[in-house]
């Protein structure tokens, strides 16, 4: 318990620095968002008095305070471009961002675990060599090239087979629940693949490592096969590891995804955070800038919570808490 | 006794004996042999495309937009009449400039963070414990985040490219090599060597470095496959590459727009990309194993360079 | 007037000098009374190295207590304790590596000062703090830990001279030479990485390191406890040859040439007769009372951080004061070679 409440402790300050950093690095950047609301024909007197209402000519721990009051209210800001809150906006985004970087994510696990177990199971040694190779290759596939294939042989209009669809996503959104699905499926599985090329790797070689140990040949002479015994012994023993990995690829996805969101045209998250960026709008970027910060931590959070749950032997260890 | 056996470390055969040992225990691998192939063939294109080109890169006529491929564009043009095969082939001299900047300063940065990391009084210092805590917190940033922001400043280039993973992998290799680091510098050797007034400076090259350079090997072979990767992405997304120069990821965006038109142009880039971007992988593997004294006993035997 | 010792039931003459053999070729010859100060011509009564009630204190315990000795050019002195007793943080206290709570340190007549800091922070700025490093050796107790693994024995023994700037094939030489000196042969060992080499001869390697500077200071700390019984009588044969002067080829030379530094007085004291070499001295750290006799002149006896017992080898384990002395007497396996 103690640590999972060091943890929480680290977590909120590690935000707070995370919040001044951004803060601090945002200001560095040139570029001017009043002249960018007003336009190139703007004099230099409308310009300062478009700052003035944005209240950008306040010294910065001035501003940093209330956006910050602002955060801990629960009221991200509003877009000093469009007028619209920030926090609808991210809503909006993350509708379709969350639930691709799920999906991606559920397809990622279901290829390469399955792989990753047969990886290190299989008799044959040419299955496992082809698995090794195919690893390997799709890994080494850019996510843009991966979702033009799919959309080759997918996409509706465009495909041999094309009943998915390959642009856009419906207006409604969820509310259209199937539709949206099936506007999220070729880009997860574009992305899906590629990152389970990667699961299959990590768990293969975490379970190459737990192969020879004496838990595996303890299960082994209980009765199970060496295959039996991977599976259920081992898959047992690294699915702490597995875990974190899964976690923190899952808050890697949540940018990750913005080339095969740009391909496929939806709107997401990151999308929102390079328009925002090159507006300039720079209270909308700091919010959405947090978020996602936010988010990384809680999933860094959730990991090591649950790693240290499901790993007896960090529970004697815990006081050593994330830095030792 | 000749000069030549008073070469560095007292073996006979000279440094580029060993070299070649290195590459023949390569080529005699699989993996290795295909690295090699590939990143030779890679090599050679650039090169030659820096001076020639079957068809020059500006064609001042759009009549040939979406060729098919033929005896004179054998890959077919794009858009603007522009022979794809031309591109892609300058498109490579282009990827290798990206890989020697990426891998360069991910190097650089990789080591001036493990040496931060071992610090003063070799990691149990304050400091090296207050760098590890940033390094854990920043390695969190993403990568394209990192890219979107440096992005403002520099507009769609190839900097934006290099500090997104020159950052992201230099915090990678001071993570993953900070146990063998940890264990160089507090080693009895380091103590010795200290001891007998060996400069902190020295230390660090001659005893750190040599301990941490295969997991380096391997990260920064890592980190040129995914610098061509993140290319074509950042390209892709407008800030990478700037339009009009020739990249590997310019062709494969290119052609994705226009997918609809002419679906086959996308293939090539696509397939070499990867096929690159594998034997960059395979590299890093074959070169730890192979280049290691430990592990390799053909290099073993030649290194300790058998009677005079 | 020469000395005899009786070691290995035979008289040898053992002179103090470790080059003076090398220079003549005869055996010179001094006087050493009883307790242990070297007088005769030639030898100062300074002292080499001297150590001042020096506490130094770990996590509230205090692993050195006020420890006092003194150490001259020329003579072997073995400190021994079992673990605990504070004698490798008080070796390491006196050659200048870690520096104590209290207490002073002079070497050669001048104050060592630890924390006297040179440019960026990097601890050279004392000087007397340099000339003791650049003159002194340790040998470690694990030859395979204080080896680099990826190093070759020949790179890892002229990593001293190579630190002070001389050039590979003169270090290399003089690595080699080192290494005969030990009774390696350079050719085929000097290629060679330490986890080849037996722990014996690994460790005869670290000593040649520690030689190859022509230390003037050795401190060998436990260098048999960590070796396999079997090769244990090489090092032994190795240290007492140095100890002997046997090692020629390696003694400290007074540098030719160089200015005295600092004030002219110590360093001509300690250099001895005007062409002659200087001599060595030699610490050993043990916990095994047995090889005392053929490998040092003087005794310190150490316990929970102080010193209990001071004097030469034959009055200490002859007529012992302290009851920690004699318990350590008793339970020691004498060799019984040595009376």
């Amino acid at each position: 318990m103690r640590f999972v409440l060091k943890r929480i402790v680290a977590f909120a300050v590690a935000l707070f620095v995370q919040s001044i950093v951004i803060f601090a690095c945002l200001r560095i950047l040139p570029g001017d968002l009043a002249m960018v609301i007003g336009g190139t024909t703007s004099t230099p007197d409308q310009v300062a008095r478009i700052r003035g209402q944005l209240g950008l000519n306040d010294p910065y721990p001035l501003q940093y305070l209330r956006w910050l009051g602002g955060v801990l209210h629960g009221d991200l800001g509003t877009s000093q471009l469009t007028g619209v809150s920030v926090a609808s906006e991210i809503g909006d985004r993350l509708q379709i961002t969350l639930p691709l970087a799920l999906l991606s994510l559920a397809v990622a696990l279901a290829i390469g675990l399955p792989l990753g177990v047969h990886a290190v199971t299989s008799r044959s040694a040419r299955v496992r060599r082809t698995l090794q190779v195919a690893a390997i290759v799709a890994g080494a596939i850019p996510a843009l090239w991966g979702g033009l294939l799919l959309v080759m042989m997918f996409g509706r209009g465009v495909g041999l087979i094309g009943v998915l669809p390959a642009q856009g996503f419906p207006a409604r959104g969820w509310h259209a629940f199937g539709r949206a699905l099936a506007s999220l499926a070729l880009p997860a599985l574009s992305v899906g693949v590629i990152t389970g090329a990667e699961f299959m790797r990590y768990t293969r070689s975490a379970l190459v490592d737990v192969a020879n140990s004496d838990c595996i040949a303890q299960a082994m002479m209980c009765g199970m096969t060496r295959a039996q015994a991977i599976r259920r012994v081992g898959l047992r023993m690294v699915a702490p590891q597995i875990v974190s990995v899964a976690g923190l690829t899952f808050a890697g996805m949540m940018t990750g995804v913005i080339v095969v969101e740009n391909l496929f045209a939806l709107p997401g998250l990151a999308t929102l955070v390079m328009t925002d960026l090159r507006n300039r709008d720079l209270l909308a970027v700091q919010s959405e800038l947090l978020l996602l910060t936010t988010f990384f931590l809680v999933m860094g959070l959730v990991v090591d919570v649950l790693h240290h749950a499901l790993d007896p032997r960090l529970k004697d260890a815990s006081e050593g808490g994330g830095y030792a | 006794m000749r000069e030549g056996d008073r070469k560095r470390g007292g073996g006979a055969p000279r440094r580029k004996g060993r070299v070649l040992v290195v590459l023949r225990s390569m080529w005699h691998r699989a993996d290795g042999a295909y690295a090699l192939v590939v990143i030779a063939l890679w090599l050679l294109v650039s090169l030659v495309s820096a001076v020639w080109t079957p068809h020059p890169l500006i064609e001042s006529d759009g009549r040939n937009a979406w060729a098919r491929p033929s005896a004179s564009y054998p890959l077919g043009t794009d858009g603007a009449g522009h022979d794809l095969l031309s591109w892609l082939m300058r498109g490579s001299l282009t990827e290798l400039e990206v890989v020697a900047l990426v891998v360069l300063c991910t190097a650089a940065c990789g080591l001036l963070g493990v040496w931060a990391s071992i610090g003063y009084k070799s990691g149990a210092g304050r400091g090296s414990r207050t760098w590890m805590v940033c390094v854990d917190t920043l390695i969190a940033v993403p990568t394209v985040i990192v890219a979107m922001v440096v992005s403002v400043p520099l507009g769609a280039s190839i900097a934006v490219i290099v500090v997104a993973c020159a950052f992201a992998y230099s915090l990678s290799i001071v993570r993953v090599t900070r146990p063998v680091a940890q264990l160089a510098a507090t080693s009895q050797y380091v103590e010795a060597a200290r001891s007998y007034g060996v400069g902190e400076a020295r230390i660090f090259f001659t005893h750190i470095v040599p301990a941490v350079a295969p997991t380096m090997a391997v990260q920064l072979s890592l980190s040129a496959g995914t610098a061509i990767l993140a290319e074509s992405g950042l390209t892709y997304l407008g800030i990478g590459i700037p339009a009009g120069v020739p990249s590997w990821g310019r062709s494969l965006s290119d052609c994705a727009k226009l997918i609809t038109v002419y679906p086959l142009t996308v293939i090539w880039p696509g397939v070499i990309i990867t096929a690159v971007v594998v034997a960059l992988n395979l590299l890093g593997d074959a070169l730890r194993d192979c280049a290691d004294p430990v592990v390799n006993a053909d290099l073993r035997r030649t290194m300790e360079g058998g009677s005079r | 007037m020469t000395v005899t010792y009786t070691t290995d039931g035979a008289e040898t003459t053992a002179p103090k000098t470790l080059g003076a053999q090398a220079a003549t070729g005869a055996p010179a010859s001094e006087t050493l009374e009883a307790s242990g100060r070297s007088e005769t011509s030639g030898f100062s009564a300074a002292p080499l190295l001297e150590v001042h009630d020096i506490v130094k204190e770990y996590r509230s315990a205090r692993a050195v207590d006020g420890v006092t000795f003194e150490l001259r050019a020329g003579e072997s002195l073995a400190i021994i304790g079992e673990s605990g007793s504070g004698k490798t943080t008080a070796t390491r206290i006196a050659l200048g590596l870690a520096s104590p709570d209290s207490g002073e340190v002079f070497y050669r007549g001048r104050r060592v000062d630890m924390h006297r800091r040179g440019f960026a922070g990097l601890r050279r700025g004392d000087s007397a703090l340099r000339a003791l490093r650049r003159e002194s050796g340790i040998v470690f107790q694990d030859p395979y830990a204080s080896l680099d693994p990826r190093w070759r024995i020949r790179r890892s023994v002229a990593e001293p001279l190579r630190a002070r700037g001389v050039p590979w094939c003169e270090a290399a030489e003089r690595a080699d030479a080192a290494l005969s000196a030990v009774g390696l042969d350079a050719d085929e060992y000097g290629g060679r990485f330490p986890q080849d080499l037996s722990g014996g001869q690994a460790q005869r390697a670290a000593i040649a390191r520690a030689l190859v500077i022509r230390p003037r200071v050795l401190l060998a700390d436990e260098p048999m406890s960590a070796i396999d019984v079997t090769s244990r009588l090489q090092i032994l044969d190795t240290l007492r040859a140095i100890r002997s002067g046997g090692l020629t080829a390696l003694a400290p030379r007074a540098e030719h040439g160089q200015a005295p530094q600092g004030a002219g007085g110590p360093d001509a004291a300690v250099a001895g007769p005007a062409g002659q070499d200087a001599p060595m001295a030699m610490i050993v750290v043990l916990h095994d009372l047995g090889i005392v006799r053929q490998l040092a002149d003087r005794v310190l006896v150490m316990h929970e951080g102080r010193v209990v017992e001071s004097g030469t080898v034959d009055r200490v384990l002859g007529h012992p004061r302290d009851p920690y002395t004699l318990r350590l007497i008793e339970a020691a396996t004498m060799d019984p070679a040595s009376d």
